[in-house]
């Protein structure tokens, strides 16, 4: 490199000013949440007041539930808090849920928020179709922009518009038959509350060769006699659907 | 840079080379087998096609009884492995109900919190029986408890930030908060060798990529100037602003970041720093307060210091450190603290108890007496393992040692021949190395005896000698008085 081109540069870096790492903070951004006194049960105390909490998925009323509470205890005294691999408990954990939820195998992540993040991108690779709900919880659009797929959205909740959108997937791509192409859906979605019509799901699914990703965060221990969630909420056979994920930190409190 | 010798280098080549074609032969005997099946895809494209799951199926497969092994105690210096068999070939494992003793050089528990702790675990306990184990809820909308922002404070404090935010996992800290800080029009100088989290991150982002050569200020120089002077793809307009990120020990390689260089070269540039201490928070610095401690970084010089509580402090989550004005915009937005559950009440009491022991404030000394003996452990280790003539990566003082194997077939000769002599090693190779460089990695821990690590070490080097990993010559013996001596 010549000594003009050397200065050059020097001068550049001289003179570039980076933006401040984070904009200014604005009157809206100082608001501080409640903070909870105690456990986020049905009553919880927020400054010092008694409180009722609607606020908390506590669908089922196990926070503070006294047998869950001595057996967390036990695991605590025996396998500390913190883990470094996989341990019994967490096998055995893997092959109840499966059985709960009538599935082949299941596996457990540590966090809900990175179930989908993860499973998304491990699924899907370039190249493939995602036909996604616009109304999805961030976890999951953070998964599909990871996967660096092909994303189509459909109005949130419509059977209508996913039913165009397939179609339309399906008669553009001739090599369609080759291609993986995945529907993401939420059983009940965290933003809006809305429950997702599964059977429809399941009939335009068969139709047009769709495989299934639902997320059960929401509905699983909550919807269906047994809680099974929504599957079961609708009569459809689990089989039917190709991968279910949900958070635990909701109805099974942990 | 690892040197990898020319004929291991061949070698190494010719035994993937030889794995490969035996693979690719199998594959195709299926196929055809396959072909005479009905399809019962009904339509539907396979999950993966191809060459796509060769890697699992044909390398993986073969040898995954050296991974993931399951245990049936806390990962203390001493742990019960449980004993698998397969009945296929490898194919599944089916565990037993016989259990193994071992000595356990695997897990990152550095300061020996992992197990029961006189004055965590009660409190813990504690925790989980007045708010249970979560909260059901995100931190803006109730799921914040005093307990969260206690821990808040006590983590700034310890780390020496004016303020700190805790996500319920480490690896969302990284990849939910840099799209946080940066996007389209930023660019992000990252390490070669980061962890998946921070890669993860740094593509959900938006921003413009680029990437250093690992732990080389002097190519960070030369990448900065070069961006810097070109400004953004295309329209070469300036950058909106430059994030540098790296790691403080880096786990595969054992290796401490040459942190007062690059951070010399950041300021020059202007360049954000994000320094990520997963492995080094708690483990490195005469209190424990990391890489900076240790290095002599003023910590006003980091932006944001990031770091887990998976690893020293023996729970769950990780933290981000930095301004005042930076935590209260993270909490704003960050996608993680507003729509995941918070860290779960006992995991943020024992962080809590996890610092005050390590800072004294439990009004014991086992805090300084954990610090002093990891480093002793730690530098024992490495030297001895040196001695015997083994390739170890990485720096004095880093409790994460590496040692060389390279070849495929020693990764599970390795690994399995410890395991039957009671010694629990973790194998790591492609794809979280570099397909060549296999490795085993030794983690040190403060809660190893020197009975222990002298018994991991009889083990290694007569292993070692068995499997050939002992690359360089060992230094002329007299190694037994030594070991007394050190005492
Ligand atoms: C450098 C680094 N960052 C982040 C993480 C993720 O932490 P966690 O295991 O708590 O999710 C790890 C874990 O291995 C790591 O090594």
């Amino acid at each position: 490199m010549t000594m003009e081109s050397l200065k050059e540069i020097d001068e550049l870096c001289d003179e570039w000013v980076p933006e401040s790492l984070i904009p200014p903070l604005t009157e809206e951004i100082r608001c501080e949440p409640p903070v909870l006194e105690s456990a986020s049960g049905p009553q919880t105390v927020i400054n010092g007041k008694e409180v009722v909490n609607f606020a908390s998925a506590n669908y089922l009323g196990l926070i503070g539930h006294e047998k869950l509470l001595e057996s967390c205890t036990s695991a605590l005294e025996k396998y500390g808090v913190g883990s470094c691999g996989p341990r019994d408990v967490h096998l055995d954990c893997e092959s109840r849920i499966a059985k709960f939820l009538g599935t082949p195998d299941s596996i457990l992540y540590s966090y809900g928020l990175s179930t989908m993040f993860s499973a998304i991108p491990a699924f899907r690779k370039e190249g493939d179709v995602i036909v996604v709900d616009e109304g999805v919880h961030w976890g999951i659009q953070n998964g599909l922009y990871l996967s660096r797929s092909t994303i189509v959205y459909f109005k949130h909740n419509d059977m209508e518009s996913l039913q165009s959108t397939l179609e339309k997937i399906t008669l553009d791509n001739k090599r369609a038959k080759k291609l993986r192409r995945y529907i993401v859906v939420e059983a009940v979605y965290q933003n809006s509350g809305q429950v997702a019509p599964l059977d429809e799901i399941i009939r335009l699914k068969e139709k047009y060769h769709f495989c299934v990703l639902l997320d059960e965060s929401n509905s699983f221990g909550v919807l269906g006699r047994s809680g099974r969630g929504l599957t079961e909420y609708y009569g459809v056979p689990v089989e039917k659907i190709d991968v279910i994920t949900a958070a635990m930190g909701y109805a099974l409190a942990t | 840079m690892i040197a990898i010798p020319y004929l291991t280098a061949l070698t190494t080549y010719f035994s993937y080379g030889l794995l490969f074609a035996f693979g690719q032969i199998r594959d195709l005997f299926r196929k055809i087998i396959d072909w005479s099946r009905a399809n019962n895809l009904q339509g539907y494209a396979p999950i993966c096609l191809g060459l796509e799951d060769f890697y699992t199926r044909r390398l993986y497969l073969r040898i995954q009884d050296c991974f993931g092994r399951p245990i049936s105690s806390a990962p203390d210096a001493w742990f019960d492995v449980v004993e698998r068999y397969s009945n296929d070939n490898n194919k599944t494992l089916k565990r037993t109900t016989k259990i193994n003793r071992c000595l356990n050089l695997g897990s990152y528990n550095y300061l020996g919190f992992a197990a029961a702790d006189e004055y965590c675990t009660p409190r813990a306990i504690e925790a989980l029986k007045k708010y249970s184990p979560s909260t059901c809820s995100s931190r803006v909308d109730g799921g914040t408890t005093v307990l969260h922002n206690e821990l808040e404070k006590s983590v700034a404090k310890f780390v020496g930030k004016p303020a700190a935010i805790v996500l319920g996992m480490g690896y969302v800290t990284n990849s939910a908060i840099l799209p946080v800080l940066i996007g389209k029009g930023g660019l992000i100088i990252s390490d070669s060798l980061n962890h998946n989290s921070i890669v993860n991150g740094a593509r959900g982002s938006g921003a413009t990529i680029r990437v250093f050569q690992h732990n080389t200020p002097s190519h960070l120089e030369e990448v900065l100037r070069e961006h810097i002077a070109e400004g953004q793809p295309r329209t070469h307009r300036p950058w909106k602003k430059i994030l540098v990120i790296v790691e403080g020990i880096y786990s595969m390689e054992g290796e401490l970041c040459k942190l007062p260089e690059i951070i010399a070269v950041c300021k020059k540039y202007k360049a954000y720093t994000y320094l990520d201490e997963a492995h080094s928070i708690g483990a490195v610095g005469k209190t424990g307060r990391g890489v900076c401690e240790l290095l002599g970084v003023d910590t006003a010089d980091v932006d944001i210091m990031m770091g887990t509580f998976t690893k020293s402090f023996g729970s769950c989550g990780g933290y981000i450190a930095g301004s005042k004005e930076l935590i209260q915009y993270l909490k704003y937005t960050c996608p993680a603290h507003l729509y995941a559950t918070s860290i779960s009440p006992p995991a943020a009491e024992q962080i809590i108890s996890a610092i005050k022991v390590i800072l004294g404030e439990d009004g014991s000394s086992r805090g300084a007496q954990k610090l002093a003996q990891i480093r002793k452990n730690s530098n024992f280790f490495r030297s001895e393992l040196q001695k015997m003539g083994f390739e170890v990566l990485g720096d004095n003082d880093s409790p994460v040692m590496p040692i060389m194997l390279y070849n495929p077939a020693k990764i599970p000769a390795f690994s399995r021949e410890c395991l039957k002599q009671n010694v629990a090693v973790v194998t790591v190779a492609f794809p979280a190395t570099p397909l060549l460089l296999a490795r085993a990695r030794i983690c040190i821990s403060a809660s190893h005896t020197k009975e222990d690590l002298i018994k991991g070490l009889e083990v290694i080097s007569r292993v070692g000698d068995l499997v050939g990993i002992k690359y360089f010559p060992a230094e002329p013996k007299k190694q037994e008085e030594r070991m007394v001596k050190l005492d």
